[in-house]
C-alpha cells in the first residue's frame, strides 16, 4: 500500500485488496445488474426512441456523474465518499444533507429490491404473505451477514450473482437476434405519441437505470488504493452498462415478436400477451431460457440489494464517526473490520419494510436521490475553482468552465424530472427533503460535528494543512 | 455569511413564510369560504385548507421569531409546519396540484428558513477538534471541545 493509502486508513475498518474485475462487477451491480425494468420504457416510449435514449442519455446524465465521481473519488478517497466530497466543497451542512438524502433514498431503495425478488418467487410458488415475510427476513439476514463478514466476501458474492444474471442475458441476446421477428428500432415512437410525451414517460425509469456511479465511493475507506481502483472501475463499467442495456433491450424487442413491443411490461406474471425479459426468453429459448431468465431476475434484485446494503450503510457509519449521527452507528467490527452496526440497522429497517406495501415511501426515493446529486456536481466545480492544485490522479479532461457547462445537463435533467414525475412524487419527495434540515438541526445540536482538521481518514484540510488524524496515524506508524 | 447573517435571514424567511401563508388563507377564504380541497381529518378534527394555512402560518411566524433565540427549536418549528402542509397536500390526491400552487410560496420560504437556521447552527457550534485549528481573525477565541475524538 502507498504511504498515502496508509495514512488514509480509518481506525477500525479493514481495507481489502480488491481486484479491478471485482470492482467493475461492484459498479456494474450498483448501476445495472441486468436490464430488468427497461420493458416499461419500450412500451411507453417506443422501440426506436428507447434505443436512442439508451445510447444518448448516458452522455448527458450518467457519464457526467461517472466522470465527476471518478475525479472526486481519486482526489478525496475517503470513507463516506460523496458525503466527504461535498463537505470539502460546500461545507458540513450540505454534506450532511447530501449524505442524509442519499442514505434515506437507499434505505427505501434496497427494500424495494428484496420485495421485487420476493414478488418473482411468489409468482411461481404461490405461498402466503406470512411465508413471504419469512423468506424476506431470511434473505435480508443472509445478505446482512455477508456484508458484515467483509467487503471481500460481498465482492465475491456479487461476482457469483452477476454470473447468474448475465449468462442468461447473453443467451437471450444470441437467440433473440437469431430467432426474433420483432424490429428493435421500429416504430420509432408509439403511434400518436409526441417525442415530448415519450420522453416524459421513459425518462424517469431511464434515469433510474443509469444511476449509481457514485455509490461505490462510499466504500473508499475499505479497499486498498481506492484513488486508483474506483475511478478505473467506473470508467470501465460505463461502456459495459450502455452496451448491456442496448443489446439486451433490442434482443427482447425482437424476441417479443413483430409488433408485440406494445405489450412489454416489467412484470408479465399475470400472463396474457404481456412480455417481460423472462417471457421473451421463453419465446425464443423455450423452457430452459425461461427458467434461466427467471433465476436472472431474482439474482438481479438480490445483487442490487447486496450492493446497496454495502454502499448505503457506509455514509451512516461515516456521519457517525464525524459526530453528526448517533455514536453507536460508528462502531466497526473488531474482527472483520466492517461497520457492522450501520449494516445491521439498515438490514433491520429493510426486514420491517419487506412486510408491508410501501408505495408511499417509494415516491420519495427518486426525488431524494436527485436532490443528493445536485450538491455533488456543484461541489466538483467549487473544488476545481477553490482548490485547482489539489492532486487529482484522475482528472476529467475538460477545463473547469467546460465541466461546469457539462454538469448543467444532469442538473437540468434532475430538476426537470423532479417536476415531471407527478405531483405525488414532488410532494412526497419534498417531505423526505425537509427531513434533512430537521435531522441536521437535531444531530448538530447533540453531537457538535467534527472540525475539518480532525476528520478520520482525511489527511489534509481544505487549507492544505495536515490534519490531526494524519499526525496521529503518522505517529502510530 | 456568518452565523448572525444566517440566523437573521432564517428568521426573516420564517416570518415571511408565515405571513404569506396567513395571507393566502385569508385570500382563499374570501374567494371560496367552503374551502379548496375539502377538509382534512386529524384525530377526528376537521381542518379546512384556509384554517390550516392560517395555523401553519402562525407556527411559521413563531418559529421564525424563535430562530433568533434558538436555531434548533425555531428551525424545527418552521420545518414542522412545512411537513404538516406537505402531508395535507399529499393526502388530497384529487386536488393536489391546486394545493401545490396554494402552498408553494410558504413551503419554499419555510424550507429555506429551516436551511438558514441549520447553516447558522453550523457556523455557531464549535465542532470537536476545532481547538487545533489555527486561529484566524473573526474566529472564536477559545473554542471548547466537549469530548475527545473517537478512539
Amino acid at each position: 500500500m502507498s504511504d498515502v493509502g496508509k495514512l488514509l486508513t480509518d481506525p477500525g475498518l479493514r481495507r481489502v485488496r480488491m481486484r479491478i474485475f471485482t470492482a467493475v462487477v461492484v459498479v456494474f451491480t450498483l448501476v445495472c445488474s441486468g436490464s430488468f425494468g427497461m420493458e416499461d420504457v419500450v412500451s411507453s416510449s417506443g422501440p426506436g426512441f428507447t434505443i436512442l435514449m439508451i445510447v444518448l442519455l448516458p452522455f448527458v446524465w450518467s457519464v457526467p456523474m461517472a466522470l465527476v465521481a471518478s475525479e472526486l473519488g481519486s482526489a478525496i478517497p475517503e470513507g463516506g465518499g460523496l458525503f466527504r466530497w461535498v463537505r470539502r466543497g460546500l461545507g458540513e451542512y450540505w454534506s450532511f444533507q447530501t449524505g442524509w438524502w442519499w442514505t434515506l433514498s437507499l434505505y427505501v431503495d434496497s427494500a424495494v429490491y428484496i420485495t421485487l425478488a420476493l414478488g418473482y418467487i411468489q409468482s411461481k410458488w404461490h405461498f402466503s404473505d406470512d411465508w413471504r415475510w419469512v423468506f424476506g427476513i431470511g434473505l435480508v439476514a443472509f445478505f446482512t451477514f455477508i456484508n458484515i463478514r467483509g467487503l471481500d466476501i460481498t465482492g465475491k458474492a456479487l461476482i457469483v450473482i452477476q454470473a447468474i444474471v448475465m449468462v442468461p442475458f447473453v443467451a437471450l441476446v444470441i437467440v433473440g437476434f437469431a430467432k426474433g421477428t420483432g424490429n428493435p428500432i421500429s416504430p420509432f415512437l408509439p403511434p400518436g405519441t409526441s417525442i415530448f410525451a415519450a420522453t416524459n414517460l421513459g425518462l424517469a425509469i431511464m434515469m433510474w437505470m443509469y444511476s449509481g456511479y457514485e455509490s461505490m465511493s462510499t466504500l473508499a475507506a475499505e479497499v486498498e488504493n481506492p484513488q486508483r481502483l474506483i475511478p478505473r472501475a467506473i470508467m470501465i463499467a460505463v461502456p459495459i452498462v450502455i452496451v448491456t442495456y442496448a443489446l439486451t433491450t433490442m434482443a427482447a424487442i425482437m424476441a417479443a415478436g413483430k409488433g408485440n413491443w406494445v405489450n412489454m411490461v416489467s412484470d408479465a406474471s399475470a400472463g396474457g400477451a404481456a412480455v417481460d425479459f423472462v417471457r421473451a426468453g421463453q419465446i425464443v429459448g423455450g423452457a430452459f431460457l425461461l427458467w434461466a431468465m427467471f433465476a436472472s431476475a431474482i439474482a438481479s434484485n438480490l445483487g442490487l440489494y447486496a450492493g446497496y446494503l454495502a454502499s448505503g450503510s457506509r455514509p451512516s457509519y461515516q456521519l457517525s464517526r464525524d459526530r453528526l449521527y448517533p455514536r453507536f452507528m460508528g462502531k466497526a467490527h473488531k474482527r472483520w473490520g466492517t461497520p457492522w452496526v450501520a449494516i445491521l440497522i439498515m438490514g433491520l429497517v429493510d426486514a420491517i419494510l419487506v412486510k408491508g406495501s410501501f408505495t408511499t415511501l417509494i415516491v420519495i426515493d427518486v426525488f431524494l436521490l436527485m436532490f443528493s446529486y445536485i450538491p455533488i456536481f456543484i461541489a466538483a466545480i467549487v473544488l476545481r475553482v477553490r482548490e485547482p492544485h489539489m492532486p487529482r490522479p484522475f482528472r476529467v479532461p475538460m477545463p473547469t468552465w467546460l465541466l461546469a457547462i457539462y454538469v448543467c445537463f444532469p442538473i437540468a435533467i434532475a430538476v426537470y424530472a423532479l417536476f415531471s414525475n407527478g405531483s405525488d412524487y414532488l410532494v412526497g419527495g419534498l417531505v423526505g427533503v425537509v427531513s434533512g434540515p430537521i435531522a441536521y438541526l437535531i444531530f448538530k445540536r447533540i453531537y457538535k460535528g467534527t472540525a475539518d482538521n480532525a476528520l478520520e481518514g482525511s489527511i489534509v484540510t481544505p487549507e492544505g494543512e495536515p490534519t490531526t488524524f494524519a499526525a496521529e496515524v503518522e505517529a502510530q506508524a | 455569511m456568518n452565523a448572525r447573517s444566517w440566523r437573521n435571514l432564517g428568521a426573516v424567511l420564517g416570518v415571511a413564510a408565515g405571513v404569506v401563508a396567513i395571507g393566502l388563507g385569508l385570500y382563499i377564504h374570501s374567494r371560496h369560504p367552503w374551502a379548496a380541497g375539502g377538509v382534512w381529518r386529524i384525530a377526528g378534527v376537521a381542518v379546512s385548507v384556509q384554517r390550516l394555512l392560517a395555523a401553519m402560518g402562525l407556527l411559521m411566524i413563531v418559529g421564525g421569531l424563535v430562530v433568533l433565540r434558538s436555531r434548533t427549536a425555531g428551525g424545527i418549528l418552521v420545518a414542522a409546519a412545512v411537513v404538516i402542509a406537505l402531508c395535507l397536500i399529499y393526502t388530497h390526491a384529487n386536488v393536489r396540484m391546486t394545493l401545490v400552487r396554494v402552498w408553494a410560496a410558504p413551503v419554499v420560504l419555510g424550507l429555506l428558513s429551516s436551511m438558514c437556521a441549520g447553516l447558522a447552527l453550523e457556523a455557531e457550534i464549535v465542532p470537536v477538534g476545532a481547538e487545533a485549528l489555527p486561529k484566524s481573525p473573526g474566529s472564536p477565541t477559545s473554542p471548547v471541545a466537549d469530548e475527545a475524538p473517537p478512539a
